[in-house]
């Protein structure tokens, strides 16, 4: 026994002697990583399959965009693997709308020297459409983002066969599915030439232009991917932006390395570390503790307060494209009213909202459309400024009173959002009551089954919020008050408005910018008028971090860019 | 061979054939809860978009089969060694399982090492102590270390000894700004060994002490009850008295004769909350971010996911298997009394 605890102590002596003599001697050298820490999670490093934000934000990163933003800050597009932003001026989008011609740089290359020419564009984009559809393309998961390709020629029609397979294969056939696969490949995607690329639309879409900027579109390396199988390791995507992936430890950390074949001005750290933490409250102690160097995503606003206040860190917000809302299953009683949903709208208070529970850190929000973007119009604000006695009367008008309230619960979920659901529920519930003819109980579920119940219409009011793919205006009206395809009752709200259903069509095929903002302006108005939604905030972005870092840029596009951080 | 080697085997063959029906048990019941709750992982995909999808997307999970149609193939897919492909993250649920386990693993042998190395010093200081200032706070700690909320002990944790003091980090399992060593067995303490990277071997150790010692200070608390009750019990045994009055040294009744039975129904126990380590310990590895099987499976029942769901589960039935038929042997050294 006693010779045994003899060894542990020698070996621990040793070691601790190895490890003195191993430790680095002299003046620090410059650093040469630097270390960013967020609570996102990945999913995939596939383009094609790629649809949260931290996903997204890697291919961001790693693989080089059709075309990107500006990194001004005015969220504004700018060219990357094209030459050029097509446009009706410069001939890029046909006087019909109907063709994009796309130029593509003659300088660009994947991490094995493959050229990412016209065939590889092509390649990629089919991918995309293939691989939303094909269970041969992926075994146990559909590409969810490739149904953003639906507007070009020939993959509705793709779309419309498979599914008609699927459901109804008494009446279709397989061949009906590769004679709409071999008309998509004829006519959606055509090479030009080497270096010029043109996408024929099956409709009009002026959010298209944007969606080149989206990575579902990016090219990728046909020697790492094929049309057969999904998500390759993540270190071995073949990058072809500012970082390649050294490596990838799910729930751990992600090591970015420069890649020298990069077309662009290089990243300015030759190795940038990834580190996640599961809570905010982790992240912020983390930098606190000197463990990582930048906290970005997702910090609790008063640990953001905190290190904004300390003269150790600086904290920076930028404005972000997330938005916040209430949402009434207008398609039963009591909310399929439209002048309680009205009434509810003048009783809501986003002041308290916005000071005591975010701190100042987030904005008010008065619309679908986001502040800042095109075709935004501040609805809520002019239409229902806060006005408790008339919601009052609105609601008695109904036929409820103080004895006789409106009774309902008000939903939300307690994870899914950050830790202040609950405060921003208890906020509403007392605004509302305030009317005193209105009585809510709070009621909550986790995620998973949360957002199965309020599709399948468990819920009368509940909290949700909007995390857009692609920056647009179309991707505020659409998704949310579009009957006809099926997205309202998605959100579960179950409205319907026709003649708004066509105003939305017609939004997105007009490419006269004046004119499709009067169009917005319109679908605005009916949306502040029958009130299926209340706005309530638009999210910030927020980073906190050492002084010695630089190079942050936060903007509209959620573009968070690892290649202009350097650490000094 | 002995009377007794050969009862402990068959009793092991025995348990191990047992473990066929035991692990079937587990997998239907699994299977037929996780579609009863609600949510599906079809929703969990789409989100609040595109609810055209939904119908596809079940088809090619196999989710629109009748449910004994989804329930004889995941058993043939298991029985055949394939756990299928986690829905969330595309990969198969073995590499997913296999990229968490040795965080997990090394996280459950330290933990089990600070619980028991405090839980039995506490447990035998207050019983040879018993109803003496040492005992009284012996007993104190131990309700205290029982009693405190992990989750908010491991904030403190981090607080004193990351921010305050700078001794740890607040999380992971290594130095963001060290590479990774190359991986051999997954964990970092004896990979970095393999390779003779003794800086990252140290730093891999320093990582496991924050989460280590508040996983297992949390424990020890309920292990040195344990220990004192079962301690207390046999120090009244006629055998002790026997040995007692036939002068045997007091260290050498409390520590050889005493301990050593004392300790099995705690090796029970402790073998047990060891198995239960293994399968994750979701809120220290939600306070320290460390990736281990217990976020792993928080975000698959989140996300409903039923393929790493089910296949967590199989490597849960064989780990508790495996333990408890060490359990088993253990008891058996420990008491040559015990037969199977």
């Amino acid at each position: 026994m006693w010779i045994v605890a003899l060894v542990v102590v020698i070996v621990l002596v040793l070691a601790i002697v190895a490890y003195v003599a191993t430790q680095p001697t002299g003046p620090p050298a410059p650093p040469t990583v630097l270390v960013v820490g967020t609570t996102e999670v990945e999913e995939t490093l596939d383009p094609a399959d790629a649809y949260n934000y931290f996903s997204v934000n890697m291919l961001q990163n790693t693989m080089a965009t059709l075309l990107t933003y500006s990194e001004s800050g005015d969220g504004t597009l700018a060219p990357n693997l094209l030459t050029e932003v097509p446009s009706d001026a410069n001939g890029g989008i046909t006087p019909n709308g109907l063709t994009y011609t796309l130029h593509l740089r003659q300088d660009a290359e994947f991490e094995d020297g493959t050229p990412i020419n016209a065939s590889v564009v092509k390649f990629s984009i089919d991918r995309s459409v293939k691989a939303m559809f094909d269970p041969a393309a992926n075994q146990d998961r559909l590409a969810v983002p490739s149904f953003l390709l639906d507007p070009i020629e020939g993959a509705n029609a793709y779309f419309t066969a498979f599914t008609g397979l699927i459901d109804d294969p008494a009446n279709h056939t397989q061949a009906e599915v590769d004679a709409a696969w071999a008309n998509y490949v004829a006519s959606g995607v055509e090479v030009v030439d080497e270096w010029t690329v043109e996408i024929h639309m099956g409709r009009v879409w002026s959010p298209m232009v944007q969606l080149l900027a989206f990575t579902s579109m990016t090219p990728v390396n046909p020697n790492a991917f094929t049309q057969d199988a999904f998500k390759p390791a993540a270190t071995d995507i073949s990058a072809s932006g500012p970082f390649r992936v050294a490596a990838f430890v799910p729930g751990e950390r992600a090591e970015l390395v420069r890649n020298p074949t990069w077309f662009g001005t290089p990243a300015q750290m030759e190795k940038v570390v990834i580190r996640f933490y599961q809570t905010g409250s982790a992240l912020a102690l983390a930098l606190e503790s000197g463990e990582i160097d930048v906290a970005y995503r997702n910090l609790d606003p008063q640990d953001f307060n905190r290190l904004a206040g300390d003269a150790r860190f600086r904290a920076e917000s930028g404005s972000s494209p997330v938005i916040r809302y209430l949402v009434f299953k207008a398609n039963s009683a009591p909310f399929d009213d439209p002048d309680l949903r009205r009434a509810l709208a003048y009783a809501v208070d986003r002041g308290p909202i916005v000071e005591t529970v975010f701190l100042n850190s987030t904005a008010p929000l008065y619309s679908l459309v986001p502040e800042g973007m095109f075709g935004h119009k501040d609805v809520f604000l002019t239409q229902y400024p806060r006005n408790v006695a008339t919601a009052r009367t609105m609601i008695e008008a109904a036929g409820f009173s103080a004895a006789n309230p409106l009774t309902f619960n008000l939903w939300y979920t307690p994870s899914r959002y950050g830790t202040t659901e609950a405060d921003v529920a208890q906020l509403i519930k007392q605004a509302w009551e305030e009317t005193g003819v209105v009585q809510v109980t709070l009621q909550n579920q986790e995620w998973g089954t949360y957002r199965q119940s309020f599709r399948q219409g468990l819920f009368n009011v509940f909290l949700l919020g909007w995390f857009p793919d692609y920056l647009d205006p179309d991707n505020y009206v659409f998704p949310f008050l579009h009957c006809g395809s099926g997205g309202t009752a998605s959100f579960g709200s179950w409205y319907c408005n026709n003649p708004l259903d066509a105003q939305i069509e017609l939004q997105a095929r007009q490419t006269d910018p004046a004119q499709r903002e009067q169009t917005l302006f319109g679908i605005q108005d009916t949306l502040a008028a029958d009130v299926p939604y209340i706005p309530l905030w638009q999210t910030t972005q927020q980073i906190v971090y050492k002084p010695s870092v630089t190079g942050i840029v936060l903007d509209d596009s959620q573009l968070f860019r690892y290649y202009t951080l350097k650490i000094t | 061979m002995s009377r007794a080697a050969g009862s402990l085997r068959a009793y092991i063959i025995q348990r191990l054939i047992l473990t066929v029906p035991m692990v079937f048990i587990l997998l239907t019941l699994v299977f037929y809860f996780l579609r009863a709750a609600p949510g599906d992982p079809v929703s969990a995909i789409l989100g609040e978009r595109n609810p055209e999808l939904g119908d596809l997307l079940r088809q090619q999970l196999g989710l629109n089969e009748p449910l004994h149609v989804q329930y004889f193939d995941y058993l043939r897919r298991v029985f055949t060694g394939d756990m299928g492909n986690s829905i969330f993250t595309g990969r198969p649920v073995a590499e997913d399982i296999g990229r968490r386990l040795p965080a997990t693993v090394e996280l459950a042998i330290a933990s089990m090492f600070v619980a028991a190395f405090v839980g039995v010093i506490l447990g035998v200081v207050s019983a040879t102590h018993r109803d003496r200032p040492a005992d009284i706070i012996s007993r104190l700690i131990a309700a205290v270390l029982y009693n405190t909320p992990i989750f908010w002990f491991g904030i403190m944790m981090q607080l004193i000894f990351a921010v305050r003091l700078g001794w740890f980090d607040v999380g992971g399992r290594l130095d963001a700004r060290l590479s990774l060593p190359p991986s051999v067995t997954g964990l970092y303490t004896v990979d970095s060994l393999v390779a003779g990277d003794i800086r990252v071997f140290f730093d891999a150790v320093a990582h496991l002490v924050l989460p280590a010692t508040t996983l297992g200070l949390v424990l020890s608390g309920f292990f040195a009850r344990m220990v004192r009750a079962n301690m207390l019990q046999t120090l009244q045994s006629d055998y002790v008295e026997a040995a007692e009055a036939r002068g045997v040294r007091p260290f050498t009744v409390f520590y050889r004769h005493a301990l050593k039975n004392a300790m099995v129904p705690v090796a029970t126990t402790m073998g047990l909350t060891f198995a239960i380590l293994f399968s994750g310990a979701i809120l220290t590895e939600s306070v320290f971010s460390w990736p281990g099987m217990g976020s792993y499976v928080a975000d698959a029942i989140d996300a409903r996911d039923y393929p790493a769901l089910q296949g967590a589960v199989v490597y849960y039935a064989i780990i508790i298997v495996v333990i408890s038929v060490l359990i088993d042997i253990v008891n058996a050294w420990l008491d040559p009394r015990i037969r199977y």
